[in-house]
């Protein structure tokens, strides 16, 4: 365990002289790189769990009309109500049970993977890609650029990005879009720190410095030699990321300012749970686990990733 | 620390300044209120009469100057809902959600600093892995679910504690707890860390070989020592315990600001929502301020 981690150590702090090598040697680099992740990845359980959820969810999220043993929207109202199959009353027709409507609960949970990863996903992109944009120029250029753009996000940060999202929802109207486009707009403030410190650093090595010296026109330098020896922190941070903006998304659907019907979402589905909760407690039960469990899957994922990019900072 | 207090007023002002100007073009983007103020019969004269009254047939600009020289008489405009002054219905709400909010917080640091202790002792143990476990998926649960759960426990399983409203303190327990868990697991974890980085240190092995008991050399020498980042976190904690209570406080009918804001927004009445706003954010910068002094306070080798 020590010798793969020293080695992986080795390998990401030789990382700014990638572009010394050939095409041959990196690619075989590259090739031992991953089988060593690999290693890594079955020497921690968690890790290994973490993957392992995350790639049923996305599984599940691919194939649900496969999976899915009913229609999600279809209504039946000769079945409402009727509970998991191992309570009586139940059949095996609805594993999880079915809901006010008579919708099958476990159907509906397949297909809510779809929302809950899509606007997880593409807000952490939108977020991303402002953040990190903000955080090479602010890193980069200094002065005034940095000053405004730093005082902007001291600003967000002193308001809770829950009450911002809601109050942009409430302007805009909600709908799957706008949940991505607000999220993006709200999360964006800890990549520009992040790429902004790492930024900062890594203007005063040697191989920027040359950069410089030999006279690389500043786009080139941003582009080419920082933002790759940043990207496997944003890596980290983005997969953490993921599993906050699957939260956020089910607290405003919750709200119902989120994913509107007839798109299914976990956090609307614990909405419409919320009422019918001392008689049919399993509507509002089962998707919360899926929240849950996917969401552990992606702090795992997260964690181990963030013990490859660093291993000086694994948890002890 | 005179100085020290002038300086991060200085820096808080442009803060505060940016955050004006994102509530007021936030609303003026939900475009025009003067439509849900009138009732439907008002003719196209009433409507501009009411406009030029409320200033908002003026520029951008010139509305946002306006807006920032009633801000600072703390003058916020009428709630169309209410009928009232939106600073005073806000105000009126905030003691509420602060009880709110401090209980919360008690319950996750009286919940989470013996846990990660008793984690961090017993590192590597089936105990340390169910601690580590729980702290996991306490953050992975939306704690709106964890507020279900509670009510379907404690309230409908178990008839122990009322579903929802306010009134007493029994009605106070479970928000808190809901609103609590994540902060308790995300203290938990860092307590635990470093706990297990303290413990390693070489006044430890120099506490223990001096042959002091393990209850002095833990609480007495090391958790002194962990102090810091539990109130950096404790404080960076608010503006999510705050986020937390606009949906807790929904889930459990509690008439906090967070119910009343998720309230003001679903209806557009954009008078609340800017004073709730503004309220909020003065009150995490005062935290944060209160968090850094407190930080020093403890460690009496940071210099203002």
């Amino acid at each position: 365990m020590n010798v793969i981690q020293r080695n992986t150590n080795s390998v990401v702090s030789s990382s700014p002289s990638i572009e010394t090598s050939s095409p041959a040697v990196r690619s075989a680099q590259r090739a031992s790189r991953i089988r060593r992740w690999l290693a890594l990845l079955l020497s921690s359980h968690t890790g290994i769990a973490g993957a392992i959820i995350v790639l049923l969810v996305v599984f599940i999220a691919a194939f649900a009309p496969v999976l899915a043993p009913h229609d999600p929207s279809h209504t039946d109202l000769g079945a409402m109500l009727m509970p998991p199959a191992w309570l009586s009353g139940g059949s095996l027709d609805h594993v999880l049970g079915t809901d006010n409507l008579g919708r099958d609960v476990l159907s509906r949970i397949l297909y809510g993977a779809r929302v809950s990863l899509v606007v997880g996903i593409c807000a952490v992109i939108v977020a991303g890609i402002i953040g990190t944009a903000l955080g090479l120029l602010a890193g980069f250029y200094g002065g005034w650029i940095d000053v405004a753009i730093m005082r902007i996000t001291d600003s967000l940060l002193a308001l809770p990005a829950m009450l911002i999202m809601l109050v942009i929802i409430g302007v805009f109207g909600p709908g799957l879009v706008t949940l991505v486009f607000v999220m993006g707009c709200t999360k964006w403030v800890a990549y520009t720190r992040l790429t902004r410190g790492e930024v900062l650093s890594l203007k005063q090595r040697d191989f920027v410095r040359a950069a410089y010296a030999i006279g690389t026109k500043n786009h080139v330098i941003i582009l080419r030699h920082l933002l790759p020896n940043v990207f496997s922190t944003l890596i980290v941070i983005s997969t953490l990321s993921v599993g906050t903006a699957i939260i956020a998304e089910s607290s405003l659907s919750f709200l119902g300012l989120g994913i509107q019907p007839p798109d299914i979402s976990w956090g609307y589905m614990l909405s419409e749970g919320q009422s019918y909760l001392s008689t049919s407690w399993w509507i509002a039960t089962f998707p919360g686990f899926a929240i849950t469990i996917t969401v552990v899957g992606i702090i795992f994922l997260g964690d181990w990733l963030r013990d490859m990019a660093d291993p000086r900072q694994k948890r002890q | 620390m005179k100085n020290y207090l002038i300086r991060y007023v200085l820096q808080f002002s442009p803060v505060l300044l940016i955050i004006t100007f994102i509530v007021f073009a936030l609303v003026y983007l939900a475009g025009d209120p003067v439509a849900l103020m009138l009732p439907d019969s008002a003719t196209t004269e009433e409507i501009n009469n009411l406009r030029a009254t409320l200033g908002l047939d003026q520029p951008f600009f010139v509305q946002y100057w306006i807006f920032l020289k009633h801000i600072l008489v703390g003058n916020f405009g009428i709630s169309f809902r209410y009928h009232t002054d939106a600073l005073s219905i806000v105000l009126d709400r905030l003691p509420s959600s602060v009880f709110l909010g401090v209980l919360a917080m008690a319950f996750s640091l009286v919940i989470a600093i013996p846990l990660g202790i008793w984690s961090a002792t017993r590192q590597h143990t089936l105990i340390d892995f169910f601690i580590t476990s729980a702290s996991v998926a306490g953050k992975a649960m939306p704690n709106f679910w964890v507020g279900l759960m509670l009510i379907l426990l404690f309230s409908v399983l178990l008839p122990i504690f009322p579903v929802s409203g306010s009134g007493s303190f029994m009605h106070m327990i479970l928000p808190a707890l809901t609103l609590g868990g994540s902060t308790a697991a995300e203290i938990a974890r860092l307590v635990r860390a470093s706990m297990i980085e303290a413990l390693s240190q070489d006044y430890i092995r120099t506490a223990r070989s001096k042959g002091l008991s393990t209850f002095t050399i833990v609480y007495r020498h090391a958790f002194k020592n962990c102090l810091n980042p539990v109130i950096t976190m404790t404080t960076l904690q608010l503006p999510f315990l705050i986020g937390g209570s606009l949906i807790t406080e929904s889930v459990f009918a509690y008439p906090g600001l967070g119910q009343l804001l998720v309230q003001a927004v679903n209806a557009r009445d954009m008078a609340i929502v800017q004073a709730g706003i503004f309220v909020i954010a003065i009150l995490v910068i005062l935290m944060n301020m209160l968090g850094d002094i407190l930080y020093r306070v403890v460690d009496k080798r940071i210099k203002y």
